[in-house]
C-alpha cells in the first residue's frame, strides 16, 4: 500500500481510510507473537507424535495465509452483508453442531470436531463471531424497533446454543457464549436486575453441570483437591519461575516436554518460560489494548446493533483471552479453550480471523445513511 | 462480491426489518461529528474497568510465579530429555563422619531402540554388532523386530566412546537415555559397611539396602558412622594379619564405646561394589554383622562381670581351678592346666575355664540368660545393614550350657553383637546398640539400659588391664596406651564336633583402659600357626599383636593422650 491518499476512491483506498487501523496493528503484533511462539512448541509435541519436527510449525504458517485474507475480505463487508453471512453461519453451525453429534469425531474425549479431510473443523468455533453479530441484531431489533419476539428469540437461540455444547460436554465455550450473550444483554442499557437474574442462572447452570457432569466434576474437584493431579499447572508454574523475569531464551524452555498440548492451551507458559516476565507483561499489555481500544471503537456510531456486534466480538476474545491464562496460571479450573492468535490451531485462528474481520467491517468509518438500529 | 459500495438489496433488508424508520431518524439527527453512544457510557467504562481489573490479576499472578513465588518441590523427571534428567531424582549421598563421599551419582549414557523407528534394520545389527562384540545379536534382532515395543535397550553404561559409536551409525531409531549410575570413591575398603545398587539403583546390600527407601528421597546426604581414615588402618592390619597367619578370612570393629557408633567395621576378604555379581560368596559374607562365631574366652568377661554383679563372688575370692571338671558327660579342661586357687582376675588372665565355668554356676543359669539378653547377645542386631542374623544358642539351656556358655562355646553372635556387649560393661555399665549412623554430637546422648553398676564396670577394666599386664593378653599391650582386654581362642564346630585344627582367634579390648573411650574388636578365622608364635595360633598370638598396631596407630588420630614411659611404668 504504498500511495494510498485521502482522494483515492478505490475500493482499497476507501478501505484502507476507513478501517481502524490500529486493531489491525494489535491484531499483527499478535500474530507475529503466535508464529514465534509456534516455532518454539511446536516441534515437541510433532516429535511426540512421530511428526516432522516442524509440522504444526508449517500448519500454523500455512493457516495464516487464509486467516489473514479472511480477515481482510470480511473487513470489506458492510454491516448489513455481515448480517447476512452471519444469519447463513448461524443457520449452518447449527446444522454443523447437530451434525458433529451425529458423525463428530472425539478429539481427547470431546465430540466436536468434524473431518472436512484438510481440516478438522470445530463449527462452534465458527460460529462464535457469527452469534454474536445475531444476537446483537435481536437485542437491537428488541430495543430499538420494539420487535417483541427478538428477546425471546434470542434467548432460545442461547438456550440452545448451550444445550448442544453440553451434549458435546464442552462446558467452556457454553461459559463463553453465555458470557458474552450476557455482556451484550447488559450493554444495550437492559435493567441492571436482569443481570442478576442472569447470573443466577448462570450459577445454578454451572452448579448443575458439576452435579450432572462427571467430567466437569472430576476437573473441578481435582483442582481443589490438594492432593490432585495438579502435573499440568504445577510444570505450568514452574515455568513461569523458571522463566523469571527475561526468560531462558527461546527455544531453551523444558515445559513443552512436560505439558502435552502445550503448543494449544498452555503455549502461554511456554511464553513465561522461554521469553520471561516481560513478554507475558507485554502480550497482556497488547490484549488489554485490543480489548479497551475495541471498546472505544465499538460506539463510534449511534446504532445499537454495530455496537453490540463490535463489542460482542471483543468481548469474546477478550474473555477467551483471560481464560486460558487464567486456566494456565491455575487460577481456574483448566479449560480447553485457545489463547487468541497465539495459540496453535487452524480452526481456532480461522475463527478468530472472522471475529477480527466482522469487528473491522462494522467499526469502519461510514456515511450516516448507513447507520443501522 | 463488493461490500462497502451502496448495496441495492441494503435497502429491501432493511424494509424488512423495518430499518427505514431507524434511517430516518438518524438522518434527523443533528450535526455529524457529535455521535452520540448506542450503549450507555457508564456501562461500557464499567466493561472496560472490568476487563483492565482481569488482566491486572492475570498481570500480578504472573509477576509473582515469575519473580516472588519460591521454586516448586521435585516435578517429575521428563523421560525424553537426553542430557540427563533433572537433579531432582538423585539418590542421596553417603557420606563418612568427616563428609568424606562413600556413595555419589553419576550419569551414563545407555543406548535404547525405539523398533518403529528403525530404518534399516540389518545395519543397524551389523553396525552393533561392530560396536558391542559381546551382545547377543539373535535376541537383539527378535526384540528389535517386535514392532509393538516402543523401547528395547541395547546396552547400558556406555563408554563416551562406545555413545559416538552408535552415534555414527546414523540410524534415527536408535536413542541415548541417561541413567543414574551410583559411584563409590572409596571401593572395597568400604563394600561391607555401604553395599551396593543393582543397575536400577535399587539399593541391595549395605546401608544402600537398609536405607533405600530414604535414600531414594534423595533429601540429605546419609553420614555414617564410620570414619574412613581408621576404616583404612583397621583394614590394612586385619589384612597384614590374615596374610601372615594364612587366614581365609576375619574382621574387626572399633566402636565408640560410650555411643556405640561405629567407626571402622571391616570384614575381609572384601569385594568390588561395582561388580558384586562377579564375586565369591566369601567375598560377599558380612563377617562382622551376618557370620556368627562362638568367640570363646572372650564370653569370660560377661561371666566375671554378671558374678561380680549379683555378688555371687567376691573381687579378691579365690576359687578353686583344679581341674579336670565333671559335669556329667562332659570334662572341661584348662588350656594350660592349674591346681590351687583363682581371684577372679586371675581367671581372665589365665583365661580359666574352669574358674569361669564355676563362676557361672554360682551366678545360675536364670540370670546368666538375663544377663546376656540384656547385652543384647540373644536377640539380632538393629546395625543398620541389611546383612544381619539372629545368634544362635540352645534352646535348652541348663547347667551344661551354663557351664559352656560361660566361656564363650554353644553360643554363636556376631563379632558387632560381642563387642556392643563389651563396650556396655567397659563404659560404666550402659548398654546402647551399636549404630552406623552418625550421632549428632550436640544432642544428648540417649540414656540407653544400665546392666552392671558402675563400680562393676571399674573392676572389670582393672582386671582386663591386668590380663593385658600379666595375662594371655600381652601382646597386645600398645606402646604409650593403657589398654584391656581378653583374648579368645575357639575351636570351630564341624559337623557336631569341635575341629581342633581350626580356630576362631580373637582379641576384644578397649582403650585407654582407665577410661574406655573406644572398643575394639579383632577376629582371625582360622589361622595356622607359624613357627615364631610356637606353634600357636591363639588370639593371643594372632589377634593380640593386631589389636596393639591399631591402637598404636589410630589412638593418635582419635585424640587419645600416650601417656609417658615413666608414668606406665608404676
Amino acid at each position: 500500500m504504498t500511495h494510498v491518499t485521502r482522494s483515492d476512491t478505490s475500493l482499497v483506498g476507501r478501505w484502507w481510510w476507513t478501517v481502524d487501523r490500529t486493531t489491525i496493528g494489535i491484531v499483527l503484533v499478535l500474530l507475529a507473537f503466535g508464529a514465534l511462539l509456534s516455532f518454539s512448541a511446536s516441534p515437541a509435541m510433532a516429535e511426540r507424535l512421530n511428526l516432522e519436527a516442524f509440522f504444526f510449525v508449517k500448519r500454523h504458517l500455512v493457516f495464516l495465509v487464509p486467516s489473514v485474507i479472511l480477515l481482510f475480505g470480511l473487513s470489506l463487508f458492510s454491516p448489513v452483508w455481515i448480517w447476512r453471512l452471519c444469519l447463513l453461519g448461524v443457520v449452518g453451525g447449527f446444522a454443523g453442531m447437530i451434525l458433529t453429534l451425529q458423525i463428530g469425531e472425539a478429539v481427547k474425549g470431546a465430540e466436536r470436531w468434524i473431518d472436512l479431510g484438510i481440516i478438522k473443523i470445530q463449527p462452534s468455533e465458527f460460529m462464535k463471531p457469527a452469534f454474536f453479530v445475531i444476537s446483537a441484531w435481536l437485542f437491537a431489533l428488541d430495543r430499538r424497533m420494539g420487535q417483541r419476539w427478538a428477546l425471546p428469540m434470542n434467548a432460545a437461540m442461547l438456550t440452545s446454543m448451550i444445550a448442544l455444547l453440553v451434549l458435546q460436554k464442552d462446558l467452556g465455550q457454553s461459559i463463553l457464549f453465555a458470557s458474552v450473550w450476557g455482556i451484550q444483554l447488559f450493554l444495550a442499557g437492559y435493567p441492571l436486575k436482569w443481570m442478576f437474574g442472569l447470573a443466577g442462572t448462570g450459577i445454578a447452570g454451572l452448579f448443575s453441570a458439576y452435579t450432572f457432569m462427571p467430567h466437569v466434576r472430576r476437573r473441578i474437584n481435582e483442582f481443589y483437591a490438594p492432593d490432585g493431579d495438579h502435573y499440568q499447572i504445577n510444570r505450568a508454574a514452574q515455568a513461569f519461575n523458571d522463566g523469571g523475569w527475561l526468560g531462558v531464551g527461546p527455544g531453551e524452555g523444558k515445559v513443552k516436554n512436560a505439558i502435552p498440548d502445550v503448543h494449544n492451551d498452555f503455549i502461554f507458559s511456554v511464553l513465561g518460560e522461554e521469553f520471561g516476565l516481560m513478554a507475558c507483561i507485554g502480550v497482556l499489555l497488547v490484549y488489554t489494548l485490543l480489548v479497551l481500544r475495541g471498546i472505544g471503537q465499538a460506539v463510534r456510531f449511534d446504532s445499537l446493533f454495530t455496537s453490540l456486534v463490535a463489542l460482542g466480538v471483543i468481548c469474546q476474545l477478550g474473555l477467551q483471552a483471560l481464560i486460558n491464562m487464567a486456566s494456565t496460571l491455575a487460577l481456574i479450573p483448566t479449560k480447553g479453550m485457545t489463547l487468541p492468535f497465539l495459540s496453535y490451531g487452524g480452526s481456532s485462528l480461522l475463527s478468530l480471523a472472522v471475529s477480527i474481520g466482522i469487528f473491522l467491517a462494522v467499526t469502519r468509518r461510514r456515511s450516516r445513511q448507513e447507520s443501522f438500529l | 462480491m463488493t461490500a462497502y459500495t451502496p448495496d441495492p438489496s441494503a435497502h429491501v433488508l432493511d424494509a424488512n426489518l423495518g430499518l427505514s424508520a431507524e434511517r430516518a431518524r438518524a438522518g434527523a439527527h443533528a450535526k455529524e461529528q457529535r455521535h452520540p453512544r448506542a450503549v450507555a457510557p457508564f456501562r461500557l467504562w464499567l466493561l472496560g474497568l472490568v476487563f483492565f481489573g482481569l488482566f491486572c490479576v492475570i498481570g500480578g499472578k504472573i509477576f509473582h510465579l515469575a519473580v516472588i513465588a519460591e521454586a516448586r518441590g521435585p516435578l517429575k523427571v521428563i523421560e525424553y530429555v537426553l542430557d540427563g534428567p533433572a537433579d531432582e531424582h538423585q539418590r542421596s549421598r553417603i557420606q563418612d563422619r568427616r563428609g568424606r563421599i562413600l556413595a555419589d551419582n553419576v550419569y551414563r549414557k545407555a543406548a535404547y531402540a525405539d523398533p518403529k523407528k528403525i530404518q534399516d534394520l540389518e545395519a543397524t545389527l551389523q553396525g552393533l554388532a561392530e560396536i558391542f562384540p559381546t551382545l547377543d545379536m539373535d535376541d537383539l534382532r527378535r526384540r528389535l523386530s517386535n514392532k509393538n515395543r516402543s523401547f528395547v535397550y541395547i546396552k547400558r553404561g556406555l563408554t563416551p566412546k562406545e555413545e559416538q559409536a552408535v552415534w555414527n551409525l546414523g540410524e534415527p531409531g536408535l536413542e541415548f537415555l541417561a541413567e543414574q549410575h551410583r559411584v563409590y570413591p572409596k571401593g572395597n575398603l568400604t563394600a561391607h559397611v555401604v553395599g551396593f545398587n543393582d543397575i536400577d539403583t535399587v539399593g541391595r546390600a549395605g546401608v544402600e539396602a537398609y536405607f533405600d527407601p530414604s535414600l531414594q528421597q534423595g533429601v540429605a546426604p546419609l553420614e555414617l558412622s564410620i570414619d574412613v581414615g581408621i576404616q583404612h588402618i583397621v583394614a590394612e592390619e586385619l589384612a597384614a594379619t590374615i596374610e601372615e597367619f594364612e587366614a581365609p578370612a576375619g574382621a574387626a570393629i572399633l566402636l565408640d564405646a560410650n555411643t556405640s557408633e561405629v567407626l571402622s567395621l571391616v570384614s575381609l576378604p572384601d569385594y568390588d561394589p561395582y561388580n558384586p555379581g562377579a564375586q565369591s560368596q566369601a567375598q560377599l559374607r558380612n563377617r562382622a554383622t551376618f557370620e556368627t562365631y562362638e568367640l570363646g574366652s572372650v564370653f569370660k568377661v560377661f561371666t566375671v562381670a554378671a558374678a561380680l554383679e549379683s555378688g555371687a563372688v567376691r573381687e579378691d575370692e579365690e576359687i578353686d581351678v583344679t581341674g579336670p571338671l565333671q559335669i556329667g558327660p562332659h570334662t572341661i579342661k584348662d588350656f594350660k592346666p592349674y591346681n590351687g586357687k583363682m581371684d577372679p582376675k586371675t581367671i581372665l588372665s589365665k583365661s580359666s575355664n574352669i574358674g569361669s565355668a564355676k563362676l557361672a554356676l554360682r551366678v545360675g543359669n536364670r540370670a546368666q540368660k538375663r544377663f546376656l539378653s540384656s547385652l543384647g547377645l540373644l536377640t539380632h542386631a538393629e546395625i543398620e545393614v541389611q546383612e544381619v542374623s539372629a545368634p544362635k544358642y540352645p534352646s535348652n539351656w541348663r547347667k551344661t550350657q551354663t557351664i559352656t556358655i560361660s566361656y564363650g562355646h554353644g553360643i554363636a553372635a556376631s563379632p558387632l553383637q560381642v563387642a556392643n556387649a563389651f563396650a556396655a560393661v567397659v563404659n560404666g555399665g550402659i548398654y546402647r546398640p551399636a549404630t552406623l549412623v552418625k550421632r549428632d554430637p550436640t544432642a544428648p546422648l540417649h540414656d540407653g539400659n544400665r546392666v552392671i553398676s558402675e563400680q562393676t564396670s571399674i573392676k572389670v577394666r582393672k582386671m582386663l588391664d591386668h590380663v593385658v599386664r600379666e595375662g594371655t593378653g600381652g601382646n597386645a599391650g600398645a606402646e604409650g596406651y593403657r589398654v584391656g582386654g581378653k583374648t579368645g581362642t575357639a575351636d570351630k564346630p564341624s559337623r557336631g564336633a569341635y575341629n581342633e585344627d581350626a580356630r576362631i582367634a580373637t582379641f576384644l579390648g578397649a582403650f585407654p583402659i582407665e577410661d574406655p573411650k573406644y572398643v575394639l574388636l579383632v577376629m582371625v578365622d582360622e589361622p595356622l600357626p607359624q613357627e615364631y608364635t610356637y606353634g600357636y595360633a591363639t588370639g593371643g598370638w594372632v589377634a593380640a599383636p593386631a589389636f596393639k598396631r591399631i591402637v598404636e596407630r589410630t589412638a593418635p588420630i582419635l585424640g587419645i593422650e600416650q601417656i609417658l614411659p615413666a608414668e606406665e611404668s608404676d
